[in-house]
């Protein structure tokens, strides 16, 4: 009797030891896959490796890494203050049943497949944006290295940037959001008592939920950094260390999705080996932001 | 007025302003995805729905093979995603101070937010790839429908055991007293009470993978013809709009827009309907 009891229980932990075996799963087929390569090329090499070139069978990821920190960053860049911006004026400036409106419209946003943000990057806002903005910095800011090009182009880092940005302002908002509810009235209360203006009063606000930003904005980060076919139908697709914002480049993810389906042989295993690095980078990213959280659950997050 | 309510007023403008610009992208998209997309729909309402695509130059096709291929890839993923997730999350809300529950929990977190490209990576090396794969089928739909189900699996179990943890221990404590086998309190009692939260994680995880295209471009590669095996590549809706928005050809760019439309609505009424099972929930309806 007892074992029948307990036999229903223990088909369910089955299953849940099979969710816990999935992460050690997906690093064993990584390794797996670029074995091949791993038994030719030292990693090291690989990770510093200046060229990626097919031809002369280089396989370097450091133009990849280059262009995956430096889209990924930007899109945080332009993110941030947008995100914490709505996210302040949704919870603390806005009545309520407005919030609420506008909240279906950061969960539309977050809706939206990816592959629709790309083909809105590619055929609308690369187009609209190298006619205007991109043609308005190289005449006027050329000077600067980041706004060289030597041809105009729709698809460069600051479009995939702008995509980017984009794709992971909704969630930053509605993270962002949450943590900003947590914080008690009666600071608010006390502050506003103190005769602080309204702005004074989200400052103080604010400072109470920092690591709750710095969270999520991690977060945030890293979906900018898994993010594929976004990315790859707009950041023009050639591999290069150019500091220019309006030159293309390449990222770990848009180097596997271009090349994946056709790739053989030693190419294939390297391209995984970039799965590798992108593995690591975007793991350790999730978890610093959940090392964080943990310790807010201690905190104001109780 | 003082300085200090000028600088508050321009705050509040900034933060107005960054609500804006929010809203305007995602009405740009909406705007060119009904009137681009609407616009081919609206001249061929049947062909767009039961043709396959052309080739550009001919004119006219729909996307009738990738709203089918679609079908096909995401059933087979609920099929392997929902039960599995299901049965992961009673057990992480029943056994909820377990090592494994725990463990369970952690490393869903991990994965809700795992690169979906290394998914895709992780199953072609294993499944269909012609040297390291078991099956070694080469690109295949079935292995896009794994991919997508292990993308699933851990945003199925983390909503099923949300649902779980709002039924009272009181539910629990009865369906003992009465002498029921934990198999029985799980599935004839517990699983019922929480039909809607169920239904709801089921609904999340597949928004979740109805719009996935890089999974799908790394196991099942490109097709453009009618889904024929599971062991062959086989079209799908967001492959298609990848494919025809990189095009140069205008009529395959506004048949993306058109796709893009179905997508979209396809998953707006997914999320929706969660929504309204998720209500239930709350209200016991």
């Amino acid at each position: 009797m007892a074992a029948m009891r307990k036999s229903i229980f223990i088909l369910l932990g089955g299953f849940a030891l099979f969710l816990v075996l999935i992460l050690p799963f997906y690093l064993f087929g990584e390794l797996y896959g670029a074995s091949e390569f791993l038994s030719k090329f030292s990693f090291l090499d690989f990770i510093l490796g200046r060229e990626w070139s097919l031809p002369e069978q280089r396989y370097g990821a450091l133009q990849a890494i280059y262009g995956t920190l430096i889209t990924a960053g930007l899109a945080l860049l332009i993110a941030a203050p947008i995100s914490i911006a709505s996210a302040v004026a949704m919870s603390e400036l806005l009545p309520e049943r407005v919030s609420d409106r506008l909240g279906v419209l950061i969960d539309t946003i977050a809706a939206i497949p990816s592959v629709v943000v790309g083909l809105w990057g590619v055929l609308s806002l690369g187009p609209f944006l190298s006619n205007t903005l991109y043609r308005f910095l190289v005449e006027n800011l050329g000077f600067l290295p980041i706004f060289q090009a030597t041809m105009l182009t729709a698809y460069n880092k600051l479009t995939a940037a702008l995509v980017l940005g984009y794709m992971i302002m909704p969630f930053a908002v509605s993270v962002i959001k949450e943590n900003l509810r947590l914080v008690p009235m009666e600071i608010k209360e006390a502050a506003y008592a103190l005769g602080f203006t309204r702005w004074e009063v989200v400052r103080i606000t604010l400072s109470y939920v920092k690591p709750g930003i710095f969270a999520a904005l991690m977060l945030a980060l890293g979906r900018a950094v898994a993010e594929a076919v976004a990315v790859s139908m707009v950041i023009g697709n050639t591999c290069s260390f150019s500091v220019s914002l309006l030159e293309p480049a390449c990222t770990l993810t848009t180097l596997i999705i271009n090349n994946f389906a056709e790739a053989t042989g030693t190419e294939a295993a390297a391209l995984i080996g970039l799965g590798l690095v992108l593995f690591a980078i975007s793991t350790s990213i999730v978890l610093v932001s959940r090392l964080v959280y943990s310790k807010l659950l201690g905190g104001y997050m109780r | 007025m003082s300085l200090k309510k000028l600088r508050d007023a321009l705050y509040t403008g900034l933060a107005y302003l960054s609500l804006l610009l929010l809203a305007v992208p995602l009405a740009w998209i909406l705007f060119e995805c009904i009137v681009r997309g609407g616009a081919y729909i609206l001249s061929r309402p049947v062909e767009f729905f039961t043709d396959i695509g052309r080739p550009p130059g001919v004119g006219g096709g729909g996307i009738g093979h990738a709203i089918q291929g679609s079908l096909y890839m995401l059933g087979l993923a609920l099929l392997i995603g929902v039960p599995v997730g299901m049965l992961a999350g009673i057990y992480m809300a029943e056994r909820r101070d377990s090592p494994i529950a725990k463990a369970a929990r952690f490393v869903s977190d991990i994965l809700v937010e795992f690169p979906t490209i290394l998914v895709g990576i992780v199953t072609y090396a294993f499944l269909v790839s012609k040297v390291t794969g078991l099956l070694a089928t080469g690109p295949a739909a079935f292995a896009a429908s794994f991919a997508l189900a292990m993308i699933m699996i851990p945003i199925v179990a983390r909503s099923v055991e949300t649902a779980f943890l709002t039924i009272p221990n009181e539910v629990r404590e009865g369906a003992y007293a009465l002498g029921l086998l934990d198999r029985q309190t799980v599935f004839r009692v517990l699983l019922p009470a929480v039909r809607a939260g169920v239904m709801t994680a089921v609904l999340i995880g597949l928004a979740k993978i109805a719009g996935e295209s890089a999974p799908i471009i790394v196991t099942n590669g490109i097709s453009n013809f009618w889904f024929s095996k599971w062991t062959e590549p086989a079209p799908s809706i967001p492959v298609l709009i990848y494919v025809y928005g990189l095009s140069p050809f205008k009529e395959w760019q506004a048949q993306a827009w058109a796709a893009s439309l179905i997508l979209l609505l396809l998953i707006m009424g997914v999320g929706f309907l969660a929504r309204r099972f998720t209500k239930k929930m709350w209200t016991g309806a």
